[in-house]
């Protein structure tokens, strides 16, 4: 039989004894329940929605078959007019995908700056870049997933910041397969009507090794298949065609070299599928990321050596970049920006 | 597993449940808790459950040979090598690469090609603070300040999953006794632990969140795109956000434990409110500035051998436990900064205690002294956050050549309100949140779920989609 430990006894204070009542564990037990159990059948339907975006699999089904009843009670109480008010109070939409946030609120072009309008038809000859002033700025803005999201905040220190406005949209596990997720076509359409970019970063792909979904959840295409090869490459067009016809210029950056080698057949498929559109492409360029930082074997290294010097550029789970990793993917991007769209070097910072 | 997720809330009640019905039964009550603390810990990844295990044979193998040993000469001997053998993982996993790197670049400079292998490793989550606290076992034992612990109780001691993965550093004498007893189920103070939890979720979820990507994430971005006033609020914001996101996190981990029926000691001590940097240090991550002084400051002599050693002993002390919390040039500089500020502090000290200057301090002064105290902190803080040393030296330089620069409208009024309060609410007395909790803890059972639902309501909704990780789970 083990000893008994003394009470926790709250100190008496200057406002009087404290008077705190106590409770049996099993009390608190139903203390935990209630109070879990108000809050799911508040965000039932936000739940049942964030898991219906989850990659399939057995944690996506069992969250399903405890959220739908779930969430099927609370809509007969009206719970969810309780948190779908408080988010739009605080200017969310209650209905949006579930995607991550991007870093920044996207900023709507200002009306005094002339903007020259979308073409009316779409784009098939490469044109130079325009010349930024300090008056109307260089509208640069980065899509994508945490690669782009890591990569934005690099890019803005290779911009000169009187010539340029840079809006890092990146948001975390989105990608263009799973368009019940995060819909990237929706997004960037939102993207060139409200900020009329004049150029465009891309960095995405890392989460679309699955398969293709419609917006609404159904799987039209299976990962593996012919079709998926022939679909992505669509949605890569059709995607990087929304900015182009929106008046903006391109640049694609590809996936980099992974350490997990099974996932190389698939993303070095990607890259293909990006090269290919963007060859193909006006006002669009490539930035290769793969060989770029490969090992003198081809092999995955976290080091980049140039130089004679050595250094760490990427981060310990081997996909992401450090942020001397993200630097040299910026100053890439910034470099291909000036040799391929003749932009002044002067928008440059250095 | 994440304290804000749904992950954990599930896990908990389980866990709760459990670790009631064993209650009076302490073998499987312990072989049950280990076993959840250990899935707790698998949740991130599996593989490293592995080391979680060795560190804690380690050290309990070492601390049964110092205790076998008499003579004090190889209880020492012992002691250092059970030390030397618990920190090898903390070591390979966390410096190694670092000191790899650096040593190559600075060979290859030097025209000299080494071929030291280059490796960049996956930093275990909480290997740190089990690390420590393992070192913490065996050098009490060695101290015949504690007694050796049977193995169950030193695996349960450094698994246990509140303190697991970001501390508090418990003590072996604050824990361990702990394991010993039964806890008493029928008088749980669930208010005191909500207030705790919610409280903590509240700091993390919201304010930390909130002033990150409002102010402080652009602010380190890049900080030449942003005024000076911009940068001096973001700095001052980052201050708010490492407080709210570390001390919710201790606050969640304190208020779980006592649900369990266990006492943690508290970690933070309304740090802003110091009036100098060692008060500081006094009431920022406590459990690690009481480590640092007991396991590193006093062994390496203190302040017994005069003044030089002693200032320089408070630099060792401070540097390593800026590596402690990074293997990175910036941490280095940091806890560089900290021990100078701290030498500083000891010459004045020593310097007034001397000409006997200073004697009462008036109210005026002490305010200066905690305005002039939290600046130098913020000035510290600068190098913690910022990525490397060249971003940490442009924000600076913009905070003094900035005055002129347009800014990037971050400054709004909330963001101003939101510093305030954090900072007042390091001056407001004690007694109101005990009063609230009284009063929660006279609520039946059903209303204070549905109020605790609330809460968790109120900080969904207000929080951004998506956790963060806290902060110190990367050191």
């Amino acid at each position: 039989m083990m000893p008994e430990m003394p009470r926790d006894r709250p100190p008496n204070g200057r406002f009087g004894a404290h008077r705190r009542h106590t409770m049996p564990a099993g009390r608190v037990l139903g203390v935990m329940l209630v109070c879990l159990l108000v809050w799911t059948l508040l965000y039932a339907p936000t739940l049942k929605r964030a898991s219906e975006a989850q990659p399939f699999g057995t944690r996506r089904m069992v969250s399903l078959w405890v959220l739908r009843p779930l969430a099927g009670i609370s809509d007969v109480f009206q719970l969810t007019k309780v948190t779908d008010a408080a988010a739009r109070a605080l200017g969310r939409d209650p209905g949006g995908a579930p995607g991550g946030q991007a870093p920044d609120d996207l900023p709507t072009i200002d009306p005094n700056v002339s903007v020259s309008p979308a073409p009316d038809e779409p784009v098939t000859r490469s044109t130079p870049m325009r010349r930024p002033t300090s008056d109307n700025e260089l509208r640069i803005v980065v899509v994508g997933d945490s690669l782009a999201a890591g990569l934005g905040v690099y890019l803005e220190r290779e911009f000169r910041p009187s010539l340029s406005r840079i809006s890092k949209q990146g948001r975390i596990s989105t990608g263009l397969s799973r368009l019940d997720y995060f819909d990237w076509f929706s997004a960037m359409g939102q993207i060139e009507r409200d900020f009329r970019p004049d150029l465009v970063i891309v960095m995405i792909g890392d989460n679309d090794n699955q398969g293709l979904t419609s917006p609404g959840g159904q799987v039209v295409t299976p990962i593996g298949s012919f079709e998926w090869t022939q679909g992505y490459r669509d949605r890569v067009d059709t995607f990087t065609r929304t900015a182009i016809d929106g008046g903006s210029h391109v640049v694609w950056v590809g996936l980099p070299i992974v350490s997990e080698k099974d996932r190389w057949p698939v993303m070095q498929r990607q890259n293909d599928i990006f090269r290919q559109v963007i060859r193909t492409t006006p006002n669009a360029v490539y930035v290769d990321t793969w060989d770029r930082f490969a090992a003198a074997d081809g092999d995955y290294t976290p080091f980049y050596r140039h130089e004679g010097q050595v250094e760490l550029i990427r981060a310990t789970d081997g996909l992401h970049f450090n942020p001397r990793g993200y630097q040299l993917v910026a100053q890439a991007v910034a470099q291909a920006v000036v040799d391929e769209f003749e932009l002044t070097p002067r928008a440059l910072n250095g | 597993m994440l304290f804000p997720t749904v992950d954990f809330a599930i896990f908990f009640c389980l866990v709760f449940l459990g670790h009631w019905l064993l209650n009076p039964r302490p073998v499987p009550w312990k072989l049950f808790m280990i076993a959840a603390s250990y899935v707790f810990y698998a949740w991130w990844n599996v593989h490293f459950v592995w080391l979680l295990a060795g560190v804690s044979a380690i050290a309990q193998v070492s601390a049964i040979v110092v205790a076998r040993h008499d003579d004090e000469r190889r209880r020492r001997w012992a002691m250092g090598i059970g030390v030397a053998a618990t920190l090898a993982p903390l070591a390979y996993f966390k410096y190694y690469g670092f000191f790899s790197l650096n040593l190559t670049r600075a060979m290859e400079s030097a025209g000299i090609h080494a071929g030291l292998p280059l490796v960049n490793l996956i930093l275990p989550v909480g290997l740190s603070f089990f690390s420590f606290m393992a070192v913490s076992y065996v050098v009490d034992v060695y101290r015949r300040q504690f007694e050796v612990a049977g193995w169950l109780d030193v695996f349960l001691y450094l698994s246990l999953f509140p303190h697991l993965v970001a501390g508090p550093i418990v003590r072996p004498d604050e824990l361990i006794p702990q394991l010993g007893v039964r806890r008493d189920p029928r008088h749980l103070d669930v208010a005191g632990a909500g207030y705790l939890i919610f409280g903590g979720l509240f700091k993390k979820v919201v304010i930390s969140s909130y002033l990150a990507t409002a102010i402080v994430d652009p602010v380190f971005a890049d900080p030449t795109r942003v005024s000076a006033i911009e940068a001096i609020v973001g700095v001052w914001a980052y201050a708010i956000v490492i407080y709210s996101d570390f001390s919710g996190y201790t606050d969640i981990a304190i208020g779980v434990a006592k649900l369990l029926g266990f006492q943690f000691p508290v970690n933070f001590d309304r740090p802003y409110s110091a009036r100098s940097l060692r008060d500081f240090w006094r009431r920022w991550h406590i459990t690690l500035s009481r480590w640092l002084r007991d396991y590193l400051y006093f062994p390496l002599g203190g302040s017994r051998k005069g003044p030089r050693r002693t200032y320089v002993n408070i630099m060792i002390t401070m540097v390593l436990g800026g590596l402690w919390h990074g293997a990175a040039w910036p941490m280095v500089i940091w806890g560089a900064y900290h021990g100078a500020g701290q030498c500083v502090g000891a010459w004045r000290r020593s310097h007034t205690k001397t000409t006997g200057a200073g004697s009462v301090p008036t109210p005026g002064r002490i305010w200066l002294e905690r305005a002039a105290t939290f600046n130098l902190v913020c000035l510290g803080w600068v190098f913690f956050r910022a990525d490397t040393v060249g971003t940490a030296f442009a924000l600076l330089r913009q905070v003094v050549t900035g005055w002129g620069t347009a800014g990037s409208g971050l400054v709004s009024p909330l963001v101003l309100f939101v510093i305030a309060l954090m900072l007042a609410l390091q001056f407001a007395p004690h007694e109101p949140a005990e009063i609230l909790q009284d009063r929660i803890s006279a609520l039946r059972p059903w209303v204070m779920g549905v109020g605790f639902a609330t809460a968790l309501f109120v900080i969904a909704t207000l929080g951004p989609q998506g956790v963060a990780p806290f902060i110190y789970f990367q050191f």
